[in-house]
């Protein structure tokens, strides 16, 4: 394995101090997680995909407005419009960008968030691959499913 | 004082102003960039005393950024608040003239113990 496999206990930490919400974070059976829209692609330094972190638009839309602190019902309109706002896409993708440390030691090779996908499920099967995924609590934000992917 | 902070994402940069005025750093006036290049082109004009940067950014990233500003002789302090926390990434930038990396995600405390060696 060449990168690092998140903790629920580091990501609890990591998601209450980006979003100041007091944040729960437990592993989960992926079979349990579906409709994973949003996908984030992490690179290597040669350019190759590596890592995913995907989730539900739900949970995007909590992770993007908890971010700069737009309402929880900001949330809960865009689930019902079906798409993120211009901010909390932006917000989501610098969420994105800072998981990208639950994945990196000083063990493991460099990695880096290269895009933020939209349209599908899981991008990242390659063999080999491990996959962590993640129930989450996010305070007045309420519940959300992460799943990690990575080489 | 005057600081420059340089991040792609708006909602960061704000929440860098907010932590440091929790930190403690009332006295401080900001000019925003979104990346490298942003920065380096309202550099001259600004003339700041400190520069937060971003690392990964488009178009020129925070490590082009800090070598172009030695290059040119601008020793302003310079500071990276980035995701590259590793020890091989610290020595980079420390390398490069960096005077100090905070992780993301950060806290007040640990913009606290970062600047106040730095700019007191």
């Amino acid at each position: 394995m060449n990168y690092r496999k998140p903790e629920a206990a580091q990501l609890v930490e990591m998601l209450t101090m980006i979003l100041g919400v007091d944040a729960k974070a437990s592993q989960a059976p992926e079979t349990a997680i579906d409709g994973l829209s949003h996908v984030a692609l992490y690179a290597n330094d040669e350019g190759v995909t590596v890592a995913t972190c995907s989730c539900a638009l739900p949970t995007a839309a909590a992770l993007g407005c908890a971010l700069s602190m737009i309402p929880p019902g900001g949330a809960e309109g865009m689930v019902e419009d079906n798409e993120l706002t211009q901010v909390a896409s932006e917000n989501f993708y610098e969420v994105m960008n800072i998981f990208s440390s639950l994945l990196m030691d000083n063990k493991s090779k460099h990695l880096k968030l290269t895009t933020v996908e939209t349209d599908a499920g899981r991008r990242l099967q390659a063999e080999g691959s491990e996959m962590q995924a993640f129930t989450l609590q996010l305070g007045a934000y309420g519940a959300g499913e992460l799943v990690f992917d990575f080489t | 004082m005057k600081v420059m902070i340089v991040d792609d994402s708006k909602s960061m940069r704000m929440i860098v102003k907010r932590t440091l005025k929790q930190a403690g750093f009332d006295n401080m006036e900001f000019e925003e960039a979104d990346d490298g290049t942003d920065a380096l082109a309202k550099m001259d004009d600004y003339m700041p005393h400190l520069v937060l940067c971003d690392w990964n950014m488009p178009q020129m990233d925070g490590i082009d950024l800090l070598k172009a500003l030695r290059a040119a002789g601008n020793e302003v302090k310079f500071g990276f608040v980035t995701t590259e926390s590793t020890t091989e990434m610290r020595e980079q930038a420390k390398n490069a003239g960096a005077q100090f990396l905070v992780a993301k995600p950060f806290t007040a405390e640990t913009f606290e113990k970062a600047l106040r060696p730095v700019i007191g």
